[in-house]
């Protein structure tokens, strides 16, 4: 909207000029293009999925999952880098560093150390792995469960759909957090991690997901197409499958882009309350939790796993918005 | 008339979510892996007659579905349960630690809604120059960032570095000024506000970027309106136009989503009372989560569920009192 306002003749009267209606993928992907916001988020997210790709080849999948550290990562060979979770020799360990720019500090820990003596740059580096993977997995998670059951409710109505929407209902009345921990921590028999944390916060995110896909299935079922493929005989099963939810599949995507930030967001603080990434694995929000009794002798280590999280969620917040301006005409003036 | 019919009819409404609620939450706790009385003993070896005498005092021994209906039964009459860990009744527990945490939510929301009013609607009114350009930055920023890392944050500049004001806990205005030793009214209502400030703005700054973004878009729709270009024609004053015409219709979105929003502020608070030290409702649920004190849970679960969706009833109550088209679902 705002930034990217240069294209000629944008807004009330394209209808009047015979112009291609505004629909279609590609349509959609040169509004982004154009859009100065959306742009600039595919930036933002395009350098944080590199890093996260990185971290997942170079050091293990495991970390992910078991919260076990892998022996060897390479990037222990690149200057700046060092072993993201393993604690230096009680001996030559520096610990609490300040970052490089300060008096005391050294190149060879740019954002410094941690109370453990571990580099601070590489832990954040690697941090990102659990916080994007989890986010997009989880997110992915909430937009599976949602569009079966949002599908199913808008497609049948009836009774499905009383009973449907009243149990996305009861879920959507627990505040996720409140619902996410609840979950991870039961389900675990109260040990949580990560793995949980995924499962709980996509259930947390079902009900969301379930009104917008019922919403537009509701709209799309009117449609005479679907009218037709039922006459010729097509099963419901497929009806829903190749015809509503291609259809109705827009608006979701511009909504589960906006999602990731929100889960991040979500798994952040989970993280920072201790019942997500289990130490030693890196992660911001954990990072966030053992430097928050050294807030008085050690400013940074607060700092950098915030602004890490910021700019992530930063970049899927512009990349949705930017997303929705390009799928929305009606804003445009 | 109407409206009343409206209130009772949205209030019923409400009662099977929260036994949908009730039931996950049972389910939730009694038939995940971690049993009840494994947690309870934490790890603690015991032998078969100490746990059966646990399952026996907790009526742990009996059939799921008739636990629940003993729970449920308790949760009708006002007994929530039993914290064994603290050995307290849970209701009691609650009733102690909601106090600091409706302020601190609701103080949220005055900060949030005092600020992002004003601020979409000048936003909206000076579409694409620097002040809109600065305040969809300032709601980006504020959609972007964890609440409780602006939370630690404020705490390293204005309690830390700066000294200016307290880091932790609140002073709670439904006290004496004794219990704090303050001398009047007025130091005690200096000191609540002192500590309130970094909390309420850390919680309150997720919901003032939503409700900014929303105001903005709200106020430019509204503007754009057939009635308020109808007024314009009849040369209705620009001020006049803003207040009465575009202004109003434009808040009704935002009161739905205030009511939606407090969802996020309600989860938001266990974060925030975590950094501040708060002793509210979102720091028990984490004290009774470490502890596995699994009727805690379940309890403030309810409650937490129950504020929800009262906040939600109200703002839908508030919603069809000011917008004249709502027929209060009278469509017979």
């Amino acid at each position: 909207m705002a930034v990217g306002e240069s294209q000629v003749g944008s807004g009330s009267e394209p209808a009047e000029k015979g112009v291609e209606p505004d629909t279609g993928w590609r349509n959609t992907v040169r509004k982004i293009k154009q859009d100065t916001t959306a742009r600039w988020g595919l930036y933002v997210i395009g350098f944080v999925l590199a890093i996260t790709t990185y971290t997942l080849v170079d050091g293990n999948l495991s970390r992910l999952t078991f919260g076990a550290m892998s022996d060897f990562t390479f990037a222990e060979a690149l200057p700046f880098f060092e072993h993201p979770e393993r604690l230096p020799a009680p001996g030559e360990a520096e610990t609490n560093q300040p970052p490089v720019f300060h008096a005391d500090g050294s190149l060879s820990h740019p954002l410094g150390t941690d109370p453990n003596g571990r580099d601070y740059f590489t832990r954040i580096v690697y941090g990102a792995q659990v916080s994007v993977t989890v986010g997009i997995a989880a997110t992915f998670l909430g937009l599976v469960g949602g569009t079966a059951v949002g599908a199913v409710a808008g497609y049948y109505g009836g009774w499905v759909d009383d009973a449907l929407m009243r149990a996305v209902e009861t879920v959507y009345a627990i505040p996720p957090l409140i619902l996410i921990i609840v979950f991870t921590v039961f389900v675990s028999g109260g040990s949580p991690d990560v793995r949980f944390a995924i499962v709980g916060v996509g259930l947390a995110f079902v009900p969301v997901f379930a009104r917008i896909i019922r919403s537009e299935v509701l709209s799309v079922r009117e449609m005479d197409y679907i009218e037709a493929a039922r006459a010729a005989g097509v099963k419901d099963r497929n009806i829903i499958l190749r015809h509503i939810i291609p259809n109705s599949f827009a608006p979701v995507m511009v909504y589960a882009t906006l999602q990731i930030g929100v889960t991040i967001l979500i798994v952040a603080g989970l993280s920072f309350l201790g019942f997500g990434a289990q130490p030693p694995t890196p992660d911001w929000g954990e990072m966030l939790n053992t430097s928050h009794g050294y807030m008085h002798s050690n400013v940074w280590l607060s700092i950098w796993p915030g602004l890490a999280i910021m700019i992530t969620i930063m970049g899927f917040n512009l990349f949705g918005d930017g997303l929705q301006d390009a799928l929305d005409p009606r804003l445009e003036d | 008339m109407g409206l009343l019919r409206y209130t009772t009819y949205r209030l019923v409404q409400a009662i099977p979510v929260l036994i949908g609620v009730s039931i996950l939450t049972f389910a939730l706790a009694n038939l995940t892996p971690g049993d009840p009385v494994r947690l309870m003993l934490q790890g603690q070896e015991a032998d078969q007659e100490t746990i059966e005498r646990i399952e026996a005092q907790y009526g742990l021994d009996q059939p799921i579905h008739e636990r629940y209906l003993t729970y449920m039964g308790g949760l009708v009459q006002g007994d929530m349960g039993h914290s064994f860990h603290r050995n307290a009744s849970v209701a009691e527990l609650i009733t102690n630690r909601i106090g600091p945490t409706l302020l601190l939510v609701l103080s949220a929301y005055v900060f949030a809604l005092a600020t992002s009013i004003p601020l979409g609607i000048i936003a909206a009114k000076r579409r694409n120059d620097p002040f809109d350009h600065v305040s969809r930055i300032v709601a980006l920023f504020g959609v972007s960032t964890p609440s409780f890392w602006i939370g630690i944050m404020l705490i390293l500049i204005f309690a830390v570095q700066l000294g200016w004001l307290p880091s932790s806990d609140l002073v709670y205005p439904w006290w004496s000024p004794e219990t704090y030793g303050h001398d009047g009214y007025g130091e005690h209502f200096y000191q609540v506000i002192r500590h309130l400030l970094l909390p309420m703005i850390a919680l309150g700054t997720l919901q003032m970027a939503t409700l900014m973004r929303v105001e903005r878009t709200q106020m430019i729709e509204s503007l754009q309106g057939e009635y308020v270009k109808l007024a314009r024609a009849y040369g209705v004053p620009e001020r006049t136009i803003m207040r009465k015409h575009a202004f109003q219709v434009a808040q009704l979105p935002i009161i739905t989503i205030v009511g939606l929003n407090l969802s996020t502020a309600l989860g938001g608070s266990v974060l925030i009372e975590f950094v501040f030290d708060i002793n509210g409702l979102g720091r028990l649920f984490y004290e009774a989560i470490i502890q596995l004190d699994y009727q805690l849970i379940m309890g403030i679960t309810m409650i937490i569920a129950t504020m929800f969706v009262i906040g939600v009833v109200i703002t839908d109550i508030a919603y069809a009192y000011i917008d004249p088209r709502v027929t209060y679902g009278e469509s017979e």
